[in-house]
């Protein structure tokens, strides 16, 4: 008797202690689920959440993480990319881990080919479409954090949509600089309402972010919030009327467009490298795959002319 | 198709994970696109619709109220939510073809996440006609989208935009039907294009 309670017992502690499906337990991926709805529902509402303890230091991507790991099935076909790149060590480490936590799923680097994306400091080239989502980690998620220390009172400005401040340091910084001087994590303003930090992508990744067919998580897992950009969303950058928003230039001194010297693509955003030996400046698309789609696609043009 | 549990016991597809998975992808992205109606049939072996979205959504952390008693007292248990006053209530379950006078928590300036969802319960939701014809615009329509719903109180939807009046305050919306769901978050501007009145006048 007292042996067959035991065995059933442990029985089911094992199969408890095995992990779940993705990782996460079930109450976890339901709060973030429920976060997810919220912040959808409010777009641009940074949706506290209880992040748990994941595997790896907070600010390695945890808040995406956690993300795909509550929206993930066996169905689904995931791309990670980090700063562009497929095969960067942290976009390895993460698709590693949630292929192991996550039998049954596929993955791609083909961004057309994916379902669910997650991503640091970069939207993939390609526009994404409705059928896929795309995941941003998020370091810092208060755009308001530069001219507000108190959450609590960061809380009550977003409520009340009160950018002004906000505003007023843009303004200040682009007048001592003549220039727009944030490269990254430029302040967006969603549906007329809430002003997000939209991650550290750069300017040029910011105007995907409107109208976009795909929705947008962001997920910040040090600072336990959840936001989203719904599709068919407006989202703005900050701007002024003497001084619009623009995009990086990727001109020479010339003024003519640079290109990638790999694919020969000249409306991408690009990586500056310098060469070790002749040390002259290089330039190649960030995103590896729209790099390498391109790369296909002129060879594929060779064959049909050939 | 019924699964069984590590003791044993046959549980309806559901109470899955999986199924919770497949499902909340689906809630995820009516919410995202309002207007847009998912079939949930093949999920439900014969539960109902507003079941499954409960069971997606709560466990023991959340609060939920069943205004009109359509809950059977063995759902509680299953769903783990705490039951609570109307007015403090996470979500709120709801017979839309009865109107009731309540005041749902439409969550404050500094937390509009402490609001509540409601989920309303039609006769019939479509994309062509019905008894009453609502145009949407918004958050996550490409231009506008119509939708019909019969069955539903035309003072829900009423009252409801009178709780979104005031964004980020207010209240979102999961309709569903016998099988298919649809939602209306607080950002969605509802138009009540005709509302063809069978039987009685009010
Ligand atoms: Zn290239």
């Amino acid at each position: 008797m007292f042996n067959q309670t035991f065995s059933a017992d442990t029985q089911f502690r094992k199969a408890s202690a095995e992990y779940n499906f993705g990782f996460l337990d079930e109450y976890a991926k339901k709060e973030v689920r429920r976060s997810v709805l919220k912040a959808i529902a409010i777009p641009g509402y940074q949706v506290p959440y209880s992040s748990r303890e994941m595997p790896m230091g907070r600010g390695f991507g945890t808040g995406g993480l956690q993300l795909t790991l509550s929206l993930i099935g066996k169905k689904d076909t995931l791309k990670v990319i980090d700063q562009g790149s497929d095969d960067s060590v942290n976009a390895v480490n993460l698709r590693s881990f949630i292929e192991m936590t996550c039998p049954g799923i596929d993955t791609t680097t083909k961004v057309s080919e994916a379902t669910l994306i997650q991503s640091r400091h970069r939207i993939p080239e390609r526009e994404l479409r409705e059928d896929q989502i795309l995941v941003l980690q998020v370091p810092y998620p208060d755009a308001l954090v530069v001219v507000e220390p108190s959450e609590d009172k960061r809380k009550i400005m977003h409520g009340e949509a009160d950018y002004s401040r906000l505003l007023v340091k843009l303004y200040e910084d682009i007048v001592k600089f003549n220039e727009i001087t944030i490269s990254h994590r430029y302040p967006t303003r969603i549906n007329g309402h809430y002003v997000i930090d939209p991650s550290p992508i750069p300017r040029w990744d910011v105007p995907k972010l409107n109208n976009s067919k795909s929705l947008i998580l962001l997920g910040a897992g040090r600072e336990k919030k959840i936001y989203a950009v719904p599709p068919y969303t407006l989202a703005e950058p900050l701007e002024f009327d003497d001084i619009p928003f623009r995009v990086e230039s990727f001109n020479d001194s010339t003024g003519k467009r640079r290109t990638c010297w790999r694919c020969g693509c000249d409306h991408s955003f690009l990586d500056e490298f310098i060469d070790a030996q002749t040390g002259d400046k290089r330039y190649q698309c960030s995103d590896s795959d729209y790099c390498d789609e391109q790369i296909k696609s002129q060879v594929n043009n060779q064959e049909l002319e050939g | 198709m019924l699964k069984q549990d590590l003791l044993g016991a046959h549980i309806k597809a559901i109470w899955l994970a999986e199924t919770q998975q497949a499902l909340f992808n689906s809630l995820m992205q009516v919410m995202s696109r309002p207007g847009r109606l998912d079939n949930w049939e093949q999920w439900l072996e014969n539960s109902p619709a507003y079941l499954a979205v409960l069971a997606t959504l709560l466990d023991g952390e959340v609060s939920l109220n069943d205004v009109h008693g359509l809950l059977t007292e063995s759902d509680w248990p299953m769903l783990q939510a705490k039951k609570s006053e109307v007015e403090l209530a996470n979500y709120l379950l709801c017979d839309a073809s009865k109107m009731v006078h309540i005041q749902p928590s439409l969550g404050t300036l500094s937390s509009p996440d402490f609001s509540a969802t409601l989920i309303l319960k039609v006769a019939q939701l479509s994309v062509k006609q019905g008894s009453m014809n609502l145009k949407l615009t918004g958050p996550g329509i490409n231009g506008e989208a119509q939708v019909a719903v019969s069955g539903m109180e035309q003072a829900w939807l009423e009252n409801r935009n009178g709780w979104c009046s005031a964004f980020p305050l207010g209240i979102d919306c999961i309709l569903v039907d016998d099988t298919q769901i649809m939602a209306l978050p607080r950002t969605t501007r509802v138009e009540i294009l005709e509302a063809v009145h069978n039987g009685e006048n009010n």
